[in-house]
């Protein structure tokens, strides 16, 4: 099977820790178990997972700083799972480079589901990959055209440079800051606001139904997030 | 009053008796000078001086001027030629007796008017250094009873009569009356309900001790006081001035100190709250993560029931933490709104998509405009407002039924709905759902009962986004639970 992936798991309850191991091994992933930041460093330098999942609130160390030196070495996924009241911390999460992140009490069908989703986009990243087919979606980069469901869909030079950033990064949360970075390359407030614009409006390209989007949901105080199953 | 007119009888009647007999001292000391052969002039010198100590010892210019009169004719009658009679033989002693007369007068108008200002010194000197004691007295006090037990033994001794001072206390309504008798030294302390109050002013000369906001006391005095004392009561305005600064001060002390013990409690209180939904948080998350894993691979029908009741209560005791929590930012004023410009389709789409999650076999309809709109808000926040109304239309109605939220733009904010077709709200409860911890007694057979904190937050989260709510019964049966947000500029970027 695909399935003899490698998870570490950080998470200094316990409880939780054995919960989302038992549910990864009855899938037949390898886990390994830390609860501090420091075993997870050496765990992640010497045995190299393929996924982490980092819970934020860790007992000797910042969370987000083992995801600043992780990324400092290493590109692999890190799904960040965090307490609800710890919004600011989630946003720099991300911003520091976490794929994704969950809010306890999370549902472990979600996390499975979200890690189902970074494992994919793992092992298919391919960067010349010019044509997408998503659902009734087909993008071509190369053509900066788009189609959905056979009939083209014309998409302003920004809204397409929007979509792409989405498509090669499908299934990840992307926060606005990062967004602004990639596409405008500031942090303007004044920019942030014309991207709920052109969210607003690529959305209505997209989508048969706005408040139950099918592509692109929004992550509400954080960003967005492309769907592409 | 019979009395004081007697007084003021005796007291004439003294003063004319101390002319006469300085006056008789004089003419017998003139007789005396005389037959031993001194000259005249001597004699008109011992008259002035009569009239200059009569002036001192006596009230007034009345007893000088009639001093000098009388001196002036006993000249006359004991010492000029012919002797014994008021005739004068020689045409000198007119100006004799005119110049005398003029100087007696003149030294019995100086010396009065010498006695009354150095009276009226004495007597000012006397009030300042009165009122300075009182005031000092009074700025050394702490409590109201204090300040009541000072104030009437100043005034009792000042006034030289029985005082009273009544404290109001609204807050408890604890009515005290201090007295202190005329002749007694100690206090006399009794709680008044307020009728007693009432009877206790009548007949009495009152004060009121009162600011322009707080009425703080009377004080009473008794009802001839003004014609008595009529220097001491003088000085009344400018010490009930200063007991009303000092009662003043006492209720602000009381004031700030019962605000910042209510604030102390309250923080108490919602510390223990916070911890204890912290605390509750962490095992939380872990039973309701390990029933859902147990709900994944569990297969016996029986066994599957129960770790579904584990599950579906853990995560319902995880909303109620939450709700907690939340009340307790509110509470504390710690809760921040961060408004951002959001588009209400997003937020709308949030909110559905997390209340379905829980809640598969039910449906909402969803009708907003199909142009964006951009209202300023905290997304977070008005997602739980969202969640919890869309939440409490569940409890309330069959999953058949579909939940409707509708949003419309008015001129200047957005108007939201969320109605079910449940059982609706009865006319008594209207004005109570908003309420903390009201909870509807009839809710749907399988939905769990609310905890009445629901809607408490989400009035508070809409208040503190400056919009209104509003809850009123569909004709067509269930409840619509209204509310607005302030649009101010987002709605001119959805026109961009």
């Amino acid at each position: 099977m695909e399935n003899n992936k490698f998870f570490l798991v950080v998470e200094d309850d316990k409880q939780i820790r054995s919960f989302i191991s038992f549910s990864l091994k009855t899938k037949d992933y390898q886990v390994v178990e830390v609860s501090t930041g420091k075993e997870a460093l050496s765990v992640i330098t010497n045995d190299k997972p393929d996924i982490v999942i980092l819970d934020l609130g860790l007992p000797d160390m910042d969370g987000l700083e083992v995801i600043k030196q992780i990324r400092s070495f290493s590109d692999m996924p890190i799904v960040v799972v965090s307490a609800r009241d710890q919004d600011q911390e989630k946003i720099e999460a991300l911003d520091a480079g976490a794929d994704d992140y969950l809010t306890k009490p999370f549902s472990i069908n979600e996390l499975l589901a979200r890690l189902r989703v970074i494992l994919r986009r793992a092992t298919k990243n391919d960067s010349f990959q010019k044509i997408y087919k998503i659902g009734d979606l087909e993008i071509n980069l190369a053509k900066h055209s788009l189609l959905l469901a056979g009939t083209e869909v014309h998409l302003t030079k920004m809204e397409f440079k929007i979509l792409e950033l989405f498509i090669k990064n499908s299934g990840k949360v992307l926060t606005h800051n990062y967004i602004l970075k990639e596409v405008w390359g500031s942090y303007l407030e004044s920019d942030a606001q014309s991207l709920r614009v052109f969210m607003a409006n690529i959305r209505r390209k997209l989508e048969k139904d706005t408040t139950n989007p099918q592509y692109i949901v929004t992550e509400i105080g954080i960003g967005y997030r492309f769907i592409d199953e | 009053m019979k009395n004081i007119a007697k007084k003021k009888l005796a007291n004439i009647l003294f003063q004319i008796m101390i002319t006469l007999l300085i006056l008789s001292g004089a003419t017998v000391l003139s007789l005396v000078i005389n037959n031993i052969g001194f000259s005249e002039t001597n004699i008109v010198v011992v008259f002035i001086l009569s009239v200059l100590i009569i002036s001192n010892f006596t009230k007034g210019y009345v007893y000088g001027i009639l001093a000098s009169i009388i001196g002036m004719f006993s000249f006359n009658f004991f010492f000029t030629e012919p002797l014994h009679t008021f005739n004068v033989n020689n045409k000198n002693y007119i100006i004799t007796f005119l110049v005398m007369l003029t100087a007696s007068v003149f030294t019995s108008a100086l010396t009065s008017k010498l006695i009354r200002s150095s009276t009226i010194a004495n007597n000012s000197e006397k009030q300042s250094k009165m009122l300075y004691q009182i005031t000092s007295s009074l700025a050394k006090t702490s409590g109201v009873s204090d300040v009541a037990i000072v104030s009437i033994q100043c005034l009792s001794n000042l006034l030289e009569c029985d005082v009273s001072c009544i404290t109001i206390n609204e807050e408890y309504s604890i009515n005290k009356e201090y007295s202190i008798k005329k002749a007694e030294r100690g206090v006399t302390v009794l709680v008044l309900s307020e009728e007693q109050i009432r009877t206790s002013i009548q007949n009495k000369y009152t004060l009121p001790i009162a600011d322009t906001k707080n009425q703080f006391g009377y004080i009473c005095l008794p009802k001839n006081l003004d014609s008595e004392n009529s220097q001491e009561s003088k000085l009344l305005p400018s010490i009930s001035t200063q007991i009303i600064i000092a009662m003043e001060r006492e209720y602000l002390a009381n004031e700030k100190e019962a605000a910042k013990n209510e604030a102390k409690r309250e923080k108490y209180k919602s510390n223990l709250l916070r911890s204890i939904s912290h605390d509750i948080r962490t095992p939380l998350a872990g039973i309701a993560g390990a029933a859902e894993v147990l709900l994944n691979n569990l297969r016996d029908e029986d066994n599957l029931r129960l770790v579904q009741g584990i599950y579906e209560d853990s995560v319902w005791l995880n909303q109620m933490v939450e709700n907690i929590l939340n009340l307790t930012k509110i509470q504390e004023g710690t809760l921040l709104v961060n408004k951002q410009i959001v588009a209400v389709e997003e937020i709308v789409g949030a909110a559905v998509k997390h209340a379905l999650k829980f809640a598969e076999k039910h449906r909402i309809l969803v009708e907003i405009p199909t142009e964006v709109v951009f209202v300023p808000m905290d997304g977070k926040l008005m997602t739980q407002v969202f969640i919890n109304l869309i939440e409490n239309a569940f409890k309330y109605s069959n999953c058949e039924d579909e939940i409707i939220i509708g949003a419309t733009v008015d001129y200047n904010s957005v108007w939201f709905s969320v109605s079910d077709h449940g059982i609706g709200i009865k006319p008594e409860n209207l004005p109570k759902v908003f309420d903390l911890f009201f909870v509807a007694e009839e809710y749907h057979a399988d939905s769990r009962r609310g905890n009445g904190l629901g809607l408490t937050i989400c009035k508070a989260i809409v208040n503190a986004h400056g919009g209104k709510i509003f809850v009123e019964n569909n004709i067509s049966g269930g409840a619509t639970i209204r509310f607005s947000l302030p649009l101010e500029g987002g709605k001119k970027l959805g026109k961009q």
